[in-house]
C-alpha cells in the first residue's frame, strides 16, 4: 500500500491532501493494465464515475481520431468526465504499454475533497514537440487565439438544465453560451454541472439561468495565444468567450486547447527527463532548463510562474536520477529525498542549488551505505548540470542525513530548546522541505517541525533569527547603506531584498504551523491568520515579486551573455523607478519587521 | 475451530470441503476473479519449514483492488533460518505474539474461495498453503496460475534454466512500479501487478481465459523438478 501512497503523495493535485484522506485515496486505488493501442476511456461513454492517474507509460487524448495530447506518469484524466456527470468528450488510449491507478468519486471518499484541485490544462506533453517538429515556441505563443476558437452551442435563459446538458454533451463540447435580450452573453460551463447541479444546489428541471455567469470573461480573436493562457490561468477560468471586434461573441477558447497547443515548452522538457533511460539522456534534458527560462522570459509568462516550471522539472529529474541510480547505488533502507529552501517552495532561479536532506527508515547503521548512495546522486546531478549546494546542505552530509527516529528526537529537542549553535538555522532549513521520494517517509520529518508541543522559547528565538535578515537601511544613487559594511556600492538583491521577506513568509508558516506554498502563499495565510495586516501581506508579496524578478532578469541576460549570474547590483545601473520602488520596498520590509519586532516581543515576552 | 467450520460449510461425515475456482476455468481472465498471494517462510523445506507471514490481494474486473490487500504474521512452530530473515526481516520477537496457523488459514481461506490462485513460482505458495489447509482439515484444490511461467512462456525468463526469475527483477525490467519488497503483502501487489502485465501481454496472441493461463502455467513450471528456489 506504501507504494499507492507515497506516489500520490507525490503528485499534484493529490499532494495537497492531509495524511488521513491520502491513506483512504490510497486504500481505494484499483490497478489497471492496458497494452499499447487499448482504449481505456471511449469518446461519448457512460460519464464516468472514477478518474485514472497515469503510473507508468503513457496515453493519448484522442479527438475525433486526432491525437491531441500526450499524458504521462502522474497525469490524470477521466476528471471531466466524472466532475461534470457528462459523457467523455475525448477519447484516451494506451499509446504504450501502461499501468493506471483508478481512484473512485473523491468527493463521497474524502473529508476534505475541496483541497483537490485539477489542472484542467494538462502537464504534460504531446511527444512529437519533443522532436521540434513543430515552430519556434515565442512564434506559436504570439499566433492570435482565433486559431483555437470552438463553435459552441448557444441557447436561450430559460431553457431546463436537463436540456443544456444534452446540448452539451451531443456537441461534444464543455460549455453553451446563453443569449440574454439584453445583449450581454452569459456562459454555462461543465464546471458549473459539477459544483451547483452535483451538489444538489440547482436542480435540473431548473431554468439554465440559475447557473450562468454573466458578463462572461472575454477576449479579442487577435489577442496572442500566450496572452489569453495567462489570462485565464490568473482567472482561474477554463474558458475565454472570444469575440469579433464588435463585441460579438463568436465562440469559446478552452484552456486545455491553448495549453495542449502552445504554451507547455517547460513541459517538454519535463516529458524529455522523465523519459530518459540513462545518465546521459537525462544530463542532455537537464542542459535545456537554462535556455527553457530564457524562451519562458522572452514569451512574458511572469516570472514566480517561470520558478514553478523551473521547480516543478528539477523535482523530477532529481527523481528520475534516484531511479536510475537505485541500480547501482542502493541505499539498502527505504530512504526519503528531501528538497530545501527554494526549491521546497518552488521559487527557484536557473542558478539556484539545488540544496537535499535524506531521512531513512531505519538505524544509524545504515548511516554509511544512505550517505555513500546520496553521494553518487550528488555526483550523477552534477554531471547532469544542477550543482550542489555551495553551502554545505547535502543528503551525503551527516547534518543533513539522519535516520526518522533521529530526525524526529532532534527536532522535537530543537523546538523545545533552540539555544543549542545551529539549532534555528537547522529548523528554518526543515521548514522549507519538501519530500519528492518516498514521500509518506519525508512528511514525517515536517510534521515533527510544525507539532504543537512548540516552546515559546523556540518561537522567540525563531523570531529574532528571522528578523535578523534586514534589507539595507537606504541608498542614494551609487552608494548603498547597509547595517553591516561590507559591498558598499553594491546591493546584495538576494540577501537584501529576497532574504528577508522569504525568512518573514517562513515564519509565518512556522507559527501556523501551515509551512506550504510559495513566499507569497504563506505571506497571505499570515494576513488570513491575523499574524500580519493585508496591507503588510500585500508590500512583502509586491516586493518580493519585485526582487525576483529583477533577479530573473539578471539570470536571463546572464544566460543570453554566457556568463555567470551574479545577485549584485550597481544602484546606478537601475532606471529611476526601478530605483525608487526598491527603496519603497526596502523601507516597506523594514516596517513590517519593526513592527513584528515590538508586538511579538511583548506577547511573547 | 468452530469459526472454521462455520466457514469451510464441513459436513456431518467430517469431510474436508474443496475451495472451489474451477468455476471460472473457461470465462476471460478479465470475468474471473484471482487472489494473488505471497508467503514468507521459515525456509523452503515442505517437510519442516513454516509460514511466518502471508499477504494476498484481489483481482477483480481486470483490476488490482487495494481495499482487499489481506496480510497477517503467524507464530511457527519451528525456529525461524538465519537465511530466511535475512530475507524477510521477521526475527522470532516479532512473531511471539503473532496467531497461529488457524488465523492464516481462515484469511487465506476467506480469499481464495471461488477465486483463483496466482502466485509468483506459485509452486511453493501451492504446496505450503496446501499443507497449512490440511492440518486445518480444508483441501486447496482449484486452478493456479504462476506468473514465473507466465514470464517463461513469453519469453521475459529464460526458458529451461533451473531457478526461477525473481519476482523484483521482472517486475522493474517492465517498467512495473515495485511495492514493499519482502513483504507478503507487498510482494503480493507487485506479483498482481506483474500478472495484469503478462496476462494483457498474452491476450495479445491470443485472448486469455483462466483455462489457458493455468495451462500455461502447468506447461511452464518448475515446480515438479523442485529447482533451487532463489529469493
Amino acid at each position: 500500500m506504501k507504494e499507492f501512497l507515497n506516489f500520490l503523495a507525490g503528485q499534484d493535485p493529490y499532494a495537497a491532501l492531509d495524511g488521513d484522506d491520502l491513506e483512504r485515496l490510497a486504500h481505494a486505488v484499483e490497478a489497471e493494465y492496458f497494452t499499447a493501442g487499448t482504449t481505456v476511456v471511449a469518446e461519448g461513454a457512460e460519464p464516468l464515475d472514477h478518474l485514472w492517474v497515469v503510473r507508468t507509460g503513457a496515453v493519448e487524448v484522442v479527438d475525433r481520431g486526432r491525437v491531441v495530447d500526450l499524458l504521462g506518469p502522474g497525469d490524470t484524466f477521466g476528471h471531466v468526465s466524472l466532475l461534470s456527470g457528462l459523457p467523455p468528450a475525448l477519447a484516451v488510449r494506451a499509446a504504450e504499454d501502461t499501468l493506471c491507478y483508478r481512484l473512485p468519486d473523491h468527493r463521497t471518499l474524502l473529508a476534505h475533497p475541496e483541497r483537490l484541485r485539477f489542472a484542467f490544462y494538462g502537464t504534460d506533453v504531446r511527444r512529437d514537440r519533443l522532436t521540434g517538429a513543430d515552430g519556434g515556441f515565442a512564434d506559436r505563443a504570439h499566433a492570435p487565439v482565433s486559431r483555437y476558437v470552438r463553435p459552441v452551442p448557444r441557447c436561450a435563459p430559460d431553457l431546463p438544465v436537463r436540456e443544456v446538458a444534452a446540448l452539451i454533451s451531443d456537441s461534444g463540447q464543455s460549455c453553451a453560451l446563453v443569449d440574454y435580450p439584453d445583449g450581454v452573453a452569459g456562459i454555462v460551463t461543465d464546471n458549473d454541472f459539477r459544483r451547483r447541479v452535483g451538489s444538489g444546489e440547482v436542480g435540473v428541471d431548473e431554468p439554465v439561468d440559475r447557473l450562468v455567469t454573466r458578463p462572461v470573461l472575454t477576449v479579442n480573436a487577435s489577442t496572442p495565444v500566450a496572452t489569453a493562457f495567462l489570462q485565464m490561468v490568473e482567472h482561474g477560468v477554463h474558458h475565454l468567450v472570444a469575440v469579433d471586434r464588435t463585441g460579438r461573441p463568436l465562440g469559446v477558447v478552452r484552456v486545455v486547447d491553448l495549453a495542449s497547443a502552445e504554451v507547455r515548452d517547460p513541459l517538454v522538457v519535463r516529458a524529455a527527463v522523465d523519459s530518459a533511460s540513462d545518465l546521459a539522456a537525462l544530463g542532455d534534458a537537464c542542459r535545456l532548463l537554462p535556455a527553457t527560462a530564457v524562451e519562458l522570459w522572452d514569451t512574458g509568462v511572469p516570472p514566480e510562474r517561470i520558478g514553478g516550471l523551473l521547480a516543478a522539472v528539477v523535482d523530477s529529474a532529481l527523481r528520475r536520477l534516484l531511479h536510475l541510480d537505485s541500480a547501482v547505488a542502493d541505499p539498502g533502507v527505504p530512504a526519503s529525498w528531501l528538497v530545501l529552501g527554494s526549491l521546497a517552495r518552488r521559487e527557484v532561479l536557473p542558478s539556484s542549488d539545488v540544496d537535499t536532506a535524506v531521512v531513512w527508515d531505519g538505524g544509524e547503521e545504515a548511516a554509511d551505505a544512505v550517505r555513500s548512495a546520496a553521494s553518487r546522486v550528488l555526483d550523477d546531478l552534477e554531471s547532469c548540470g544542477l550543482q550542489r549546494c555551495a553551502d554545505g546542505a547535502n543528503a551525503n552530509t551527516p547534518t543533513f542525513s539522519r535516520p526518522l527516529a533521529r530526525w524526529r528526537s532532534d527536532v522535537a529537542g530543537i523546538v523545545k530548546d533552540p539555544s543549542a549553535e545551529g539549532s534555528l538555522l537547522l529548523a528554518t532549513m526543515l521548514a522549507d522541505s519538501r519530500p519528492v521520494s518516498e514521500a509518506a517517509l519525508g512528511r514525517e520529518v515536517l510534521d515533527a517541525m510544525v507539532a504543537p508541543a512548540r516552546s515559546p522559547q523556540f518561537l522567540h528565538a525563531l523570531l529574532e533569527y528571522t528578523l535578523a535578515a534586514r534589507p539595507p537601511t537606504g541608498f542614494v544613487r551609487d552608494f548603498v547603506v547597509e547595517h553591516s559594511g561590507e559591498h558598499r556600492g553594491q546591493l546584495n538583491l538576494k540577501r537584501g531584498g529576497l532574504r528577508p521577506v522569504t525568512s518573514l513568509g517562513r515564519w509565518v508558516g512556522v507559527v501556523t504551523g501551515d509551512v506550504r506554498g510559495t513566499t507569497p502563499e504563506r505571506l497571505r495565510r499570515g494576513a488570513a491568520d491575523g499574524l500580519l495586516t493585508t496591507d503588510e501581506a500585500e508590500t512583502l508579496v509586491g516586493a518580493y515579486h519585485q526582487v525576483y524578478a529583477l533577479l530573473l532578469a539578471e539570470e536571463v541576460e546572464a544566460i543570453r551573455a554566457g556568463r555567470p549570474a551574479s545577485t549584485y547590483v550597481a544602484p546606478g545601473d537601475l532606471d529611476s523607478l526601478t530605483r525608487r520602488h526598491l527603496r519603497e520596498s526596502f523601507r516597506a520590509i523594514g516596517h513590517v519587521q519593526e513592527r513584528l519586532e515590538s508586538e511579538w516581543q511583548r506577547r511573547l515576552g | 475451530m468452530s469459526l472454521l467450520r462455520r466457514l469451510t460449510g464441513r459436513g456431518p461425515g467430517g469431510r474436508p470441503r474443496a475451495i472451489p475456482g474451477w468455476d471460472s476455468l473457461d470465462l476471460p481472465w478479465r470475468d474471473a476473479e484471482l487472489a494473488v498471494v505471497d508467503l514468507e517462510l521459515t525456509g523452503l523445506d515442505l517437510k519442516r519449514d513454516e509460514i511466518v507471514s502471508y499477504g494476498g490481494v484481489v483481482v477483480r474486473g481486470g483490476r488490482v483492488v487495494a481495499s482487499t490487500v489481506v496480510y497477517g504474521l503467524v507464530r511457527p512452530r519451528i525456529p525461524v533460518s538465519a537465511e530466511s530473515i535475512a530475507i524477510h526481516a521477521l526475527r522470532p520477537a516479532d512473531l511471539e505474539d503473532a496467531p497461529g496457523l488457524d488465523v492464516c488459514v481462515e484469511a487465506l481461506a476467506d480469499l481464495l474461495t471461488g477465486r483463483v490462485l496466482v502466485a509468483h513460482a506459485a509452486w511453493v505458495e501451492r504446496a505450503f498453503i496446501g499443507r497449512a489447509f490440511a492440518e486445518c482439515g480444508l483441501r486447496l484444490d482449484g486452478p493456479v496460475v504462476d506468473t514465473a511461467a507466465l514470464a517463461r512462456e513469453l519469453g521475459l525468463a529464460p526458458r529451461g534454466a533451473e531457478t526461477e526469475p525473481s519476482l523484483e527483477g521482472l517486475a522493474s525490467g517492465i517498467g512495473l512500479p515495485l511495492h514493499t519488497t519482502h513483504h507478503a503483502a507487498g510482494d503480493a501487489l507487485t506479483t498482481a501487478g506483474l500478472f495484469l502485465a503478462l496476462a494483457s501481454r498474452l491476450d495479445r496472441t491470443e485472448p486469455q481465459t483462466v483455462r489457458s493461463l493455468t495451462n500455461v502455467s502447468h506447461r511452464q513450471s518448475l515446480g515438479a523438478q523442485r529447482r533451487p528456489f532463489p529469493f
